[in-house]
């Protein structure tokens, strides 16, 4: 095996300048000399541009590595050895893997020095940034053995023989998930099923374990999957071209009664904003399904529920790959650096890169000053919608922010910045203004929701005006200082709506929440009122049936039954709610539902068949069969394909006895019993000791 | 009779799609033998060969090395084996010294010195890169690392390909010295009939995936004999001669090679021809060119060539 | 003792060696009890199979050109009847009927050929064999 390292080393050698140049360029673009300023040197984007270079030399190297195998020339002198085929190919993995981190080690290392170099005083950067990157590279890098599969296996499609490399290549798209949930139990769950399948694919190199199987079977699912999700979205996208798309939403009206209702998004007359355009609906009531086809009143307006946002939901707070997030005053970009903090940049500085500083919970640092108290999250991540109200009424948008710990009022052009308030927050929602009244501000904390109103340093709230109802243009006005007045305490919705996503005050001071899964909905008659009336409902289905859901029950237990139930099942139980509560959202109206069990019972019994009629062409035994037949109710179309891809195809001939087709892999015809009769002699075999005829006096003639 | 059997293959078959590239093998071969394996190309004698190494899984059928399935092959059992595929591969990047070094901590009985002289019969420089060396010098390095392995059976496909007189003769002398003591077998598929007659001691003639002779060459060459008869060139009356191999026209004359004849060829012979039948002398090519132009027109037993 | 070899030619190696053999100790050129020389050392000089070496001296020792003595090789033999005397006769009649019927065909008179086949046999004969 030493040897066989050793010349795969010496011989892809010239591999690694090559490696070392992709991985690089990857590199380069995300450095601030590189493309852009904005994205550039965030941990995110290194890492997602590093993995991206390594990934795609992973299997560069892999495919260089194994592809001249295929000629039987050179599969001749390096397998013809006294070692045995799985050294040859773990001593690939072995001298790859050297390369391979050579590759990603020297451009990593060259950016790890030019952050130390450069120092926090010319961009907010920390040699640490890429330890990130230098977990992903080693995920990344199972692509190289898979690649090695890929080629080492034999299978006469090209698209099958890459099936455990969509496989792989999926896992990784799934790792950044992975990662970030990995506080819950679920997150090392699957962080567990992770490390597992990547064991499995190095395992897989051996040709005989079953691992290979797996992959393939993991590769087929994945590419169906992707297949039949590529058809319904072109679908979807034609059908939309065709008639506009048609939403339904639940609303409010002036009366404070809450309404489920259809509507069209319409461009107004300038073109710049939409508008909303009732179409038919009825009220809510008490375990109703409502009719989306009634009429509405004629004088339906709705108004819009504020959507709480739980930031206590996204932990941990984006480790590997959260979301840059940025503003612009004038031409001050802040972005959210996931270390906490909010970097600020002036796109008009003279200087090159146009770092500002860093705004931490204590106010604005200069360059190189990179400490202070951290946020937890992206303040903004939320504080976008937050302060989504004010901008309406022509604020600056980003101008109030919160995380878990608190509410945070940022001015502009500074870049300074005010805690408002100091308290752990589960969620927060900015009531819309009534009446030309400030918009207020909901806060959730340890099960109680604490209503603030937005009032000036001087403890007025006249500071508010509404945006001109005929306003031409957009505005960004700035707020002035702002303090929080309490204005009430109670308490928050019982625990089935404690997931809750919307919540609306009406006019006359009644609470209304909807939970985010649209099946109950609670009121509050006034704030100091103590008891939440729930009421449940059936949330009908907001897209136009008929068609569409017979074709969606064909195509779910086709591509995917057993990604989409499962997936769902499982994250529902170990969120701890009761496991149905989002398919029961997605489920059609009655008359309809039949016709969907009926044709997805015909869809999956269809499929099974189908898998019966391809195993038998296939030759497999009758308990081998019955598996996969009975596999494909879960897997779906990916069953066909992965009995493709593990079994190969059987050529069958006229059996020469009974005229009947018979497998040409098999000594006896099932049939008549008959063994392949050896070729009919021709009469001139010259075989050792078998003479045809004595040669007795040869000279006759 | 065969003494003990290095390679044997039973009911061996192989399709690549619907088509059978190598149809119902058996093949005994029998240790201290040479045996020169002949087709044309196409044939089915590396698809023959890759079966026998493990390389590639019979359709049906099976075939064994040393007694043990080709599909299981051992390190060890590899390591009493000495292969060489089609054109001479080496890594173009090695020296022939690294080559040596790679081959030697590969396979557990290297012999340096028996590499020494081989390189040396080559006249080739063990510093040169093997890019650099010609066909016959690759041919002469790649066959030097097969042998100093020391293997008991050598399995060589199409190894004087593109060689020169020289390096043919060499290859001849080595494959000669290698099989010295008569306790190593070598299996070689070639192109070269003189050369086969000189080294080989059996011949085996595959015919559109056939096996069709495997015999010793003495044996082969007695049983094929060829007639010179007075009968039109175009005529299909010959097809009736029974062991007919190929007829073919020769000079307004029509020119019959029969397998294992008979009294009763003799008789067809003589009732096809108007004169008396004359009986020629028939050399080995003539022998294996008789079979092989049958894979040529398989369809007609009648070659029509020349004339 | 010099044998050259041909492939290619109609009679087939085996052949080639032991009829040259065969002539080589008819002619005297090699003298009985001389050594010819070893199956390998053979095989090896004319670059072929050591088998068909082996074949030949085989025939040639069935024959009586050659006797094998263990362990120290291969020596020409003193000339012994093997044969019956008939047919021995059989298989002279043989070869004359091919060089007669050839010499017929050349346009040459009973005569002439009865002269060079009585000069060939002086050449190739020594004296004292004549005699005998």
């Amino acid at each position: 095996m030493q040897a066989i390292v050793i010349k795969e080393l010496r011989e892809n050698l010239r591999w690694l300048p090559i490696g070392v140049l992709i991985i690089g360029v990857f590199v380069w673009l995300v450095t601030p000399t590189g493309i852009t300023y904005t994205q550039a040197s965030s941990t995110d984007s290194i890492t997602l541009s590093c993995s991206m270079g390594a990934a795609l030399f992973a299997v560069l190297l892999g495919a260089l590595q194994s592809i001249f195998d295929l000629s039987d020339k050179q599969r001749g002198f390096l397998f013809h050895r006294s070692v045995s085929n799985n050294e040859v190919l773990y001593g690939k993995v072995i001298a790859g893997a050297l390369l391979y981190s050579l590759a990603c080690a020297i451009p990593l290392t060259c950016l790890a020095f030019w952050f130390a170099w450069m120092g926090p005083e010319y961009l907010p950067v920390r040699p640490a940034q890429v330890i990130p990157s230098v977990l992903t590279c080693v995920a990344c890098f199972s692509l190289h053995p898979a690649t090695l599969v890929c080629i080492d296996r034999p299978a006469r499609w090209f698209g099958t023989r890459l099936l455990p490399l969509i496989a792989v290549a999926t896992s990784l798209l799934m790792l950044p998930l992975i990662l970030r949930s990995v506080t819950t139990s679920f997150g090392w769950f699957s962080l567990a099923i992770y490390i597992a399948f990547l064991v499995a694919v190095f395992c897989s190199l051996c040709a005989d374990h079953w691992t290979r199987k797996l992959l393939l079977i993991v590769g087929s699912a994945v590419a169906v999957v992707f297949c039949c999700v590529f058809v319904a979205s072109c679908y979807q996208s034609i059908q939309n071209r065709r008639t506009p798309y048609v939403y339904a939403q639940i609303g409010l009206d002036k009366t404070g009664q809450l309404w489920y209702y259809r509507f069209r998004q319409v461009r107004d007359e300038n073109g710049y904003d939409t508008k909303i355009v009732p179409l038919s609906g009825e009220p809510l009531l008490a375990n109703t399904r409502p009719n989306l086809e009634a009429t509405l009143p004629h004088d339906f307006v709705p108004s819009d529920l504020s959507h709480l946002h739980a930031p206590g939901r996204f932990e941990p707070q984006n480790r590997f790959a959260s979301i840059d997030y940025f503003s612009n005053w004038n031409t001050k970009y802040l972005f959210y650096d996931n270390r906490g903090q909010m970097l600020l940049y002036d796109m008009n500085a003279q200087k090159q890169p146009p770092f500002l500083g860093v705004v931490t919970k204590d106010g604005f640092h200069a360059p190189g000053e990179m400490f202070g108290p951290k946020f937890t999250i992206n303040p903004f991540l939320y504080g976008m919608s937050l302060a989504a109200s004010l901008a309406t009424e022509g604020y600056d948008r980003l101008s109030l922010g919160a995380d878990q710990a608190g509410i945070y009022q940022f001015t502009p052009k500074s870049g300074a910045i005010t805690t408002l308030l100091e308290m752990p927050i589960e969620s927060a929602t900015m009531l819309p203004a009534v009446n030309d009244d400030a918009p207020r501000l909901l806060l959730l904390s340890k099960g109680n929701f604490h209503l603030y109103e937005l009032v000036d340093e001087a403890g007025q709230s006249n500071w508010f005006e509404p945006a001109p109802k005929d306003r031409q243009y957009v505005i960004h006005r700035e707020l002035p200082p702002l303090k929080l007045k309490e204005l009430a305490a109670f308490p928050a919705p019982p625990k089935q709506l404690s997931e809750l996503a919307s919540i609306a005050m009406t006019e006359d001071g009644k609470f209304i929440a909807v939970d985010h899964v649209n099946t109950s909905f609670a009121t509050l008659k006034s704030s100091s009122d103590t008891e939440w009336q729930v009421t449940r409902f059936v949330s009908p289905q907001s897209q136009p049936e008929g068609i569409d859901a017979i074709a969606s029950a064909a195509v779910v237990p086709i591509g995917t039954l057993f990604v989409f139930v499962v997936s769902s099942v499982v994250a529902q139980i170990m969120a701890g709610r009761p496991p149905l509560t989002q398919l029961e959202a997605s489920l059609p109206s009655a008359d309809l539902m039949w016709v969907m069990i009926v044709v997805a019972v015909v869809a999956m019994l269809a499929l099974a068949a189908c898998t019966y009629w391809l195993c038998q062409r296939r030759g497999l035994g009758r308990g081998t069969t019955v598996m996969w037949s009975i596999a494909s109710l879960f897997l779906g179309l990916a069953t066909p394909l992965a009995v493709v891809a593990i079994y190969p195809k059987l050529v069958y001939e006229e059996c020469p006895s009974c005229q009947r087709p018979r497998r040409i892999d098999r000594d006896k015809c099932p049939g008549c019993y008959a063994a392949w009769s050896s070729a009919p002699p021709v009469g001139i075999e010259l075989l050792e000791g078998q003479a045809l005829a004595s040669r007795t006096d040869l000279h006759l003639v | 009779m065969l003494g003990e059997l290095v390679i044997t293959a039973q009911g061996l078959t192989r399709y690549f799609g619907r088509k059978a590239v190598v149809h119902d093998m058996e093949l005994r071969i029998p240790r201290g033998s040479v045996t020169g394996l002949l087709g044309l190309n196409g044939a089915g004698k590396t698809t023959t060969l890759r079966m026998l190494l493990g390389f590639l899984e019979p359709t049906r059928g099976e075939c064994q090395i040393f007694g043990r399935n080709s599909q299981s092959l051992t390190r060890e059992d590899r390591a009493r084996i000495g292969y060489t595929a089609e054109g001479h591969f080496l890594y173009g990047w090695m020296t022939v010294r690294q080559s040596q070094e790679f081959q030697r901590s590969t396979f557990p009985n290297f012999n340096n010195g028996l590499f020494t002289d081989t390189v040396r019969r080559f006249g080739i420089d063990p510093g040169q890169r093997n890019r650099t060396l010609s066909r016959g010098q690759r041919a002469g390095v790649s066959l030097a690392l097969t042998l100093a392995t020391e293997p008991e059976l050598l399995i060589l496909d199409d190894p004087a390909l593109g060689l020169d007189p020289v390096s043919r003769r060499a290859l001849n002398e080595t494959l000669l010295d290698f099989c010295d003591g008569g306790q190593r077998t070598i299996l070689l598929s070639s192109h070269l009939l003189d050369d086969v007659e000189r080294v080989a001691d059996r011949v085996a003639v595959m015919v559109h995936g056939r096996l069709l002779v495997n015999t010793t060459v003495d044996d082969f060459r007695e049983r094929v004999a060829a007639w010179s008869l007075d009968l039109p060139p175009a005529s299909r009356a010959c097809e009736s001669i029974p062991g007919l191999i190929q007829a073919r026209a020769l000079g307004g004359r029509t020119v019959v090679t029969v397998a294992d004849p008979d009294q009763e060829t003799a008789a067809a012979i003589a009732r096809l021809s108007t004169s008396e039948p004359e009986r020629l002398s028939v050399t080995f090519e003539d022998a294996v060119i008789a079979y092989l132009s049958r894979s040529r027109d398989s369809q007609s037993f009648l070659a029509h060539t020349g004339a | 003792m010099q044998i050259h070899i041909a492939a290619g030619s109609p009679q087939s190696i085996y052949r080639q060696i032991s009829d040259q053999i065969r002539r080589l100790a008819a002619t005297n050129k090699l003298a009985v009890g001389d050594a010819v020389p070893s199956v390998r050392q053979l095989a090896k000089d004319l670059v072929i199979n050591p088998n068909t070496v082996a074949k030949a001296y085989a025939e040639l020792v069935r024959d009586g050109v050659l006797e094998s003595q263990q362990g120290r090789g291969y020596f020409v033999a003193r000339r012994k009847s093997i044969f019956t005397k008939a047919e021995r006769l059989r298989r002279l009649d043989e070869a004359l009927d091919m060089a007669v019927s050839q010499a017929i065909t050349l346009d040459f008179t009973q005569d002439e050929i009865g002269e060079r086949l009585q000069l060939r046999l002086e050449k190739l004969l020594p004296p004292v064999h004549r005699t005998e």
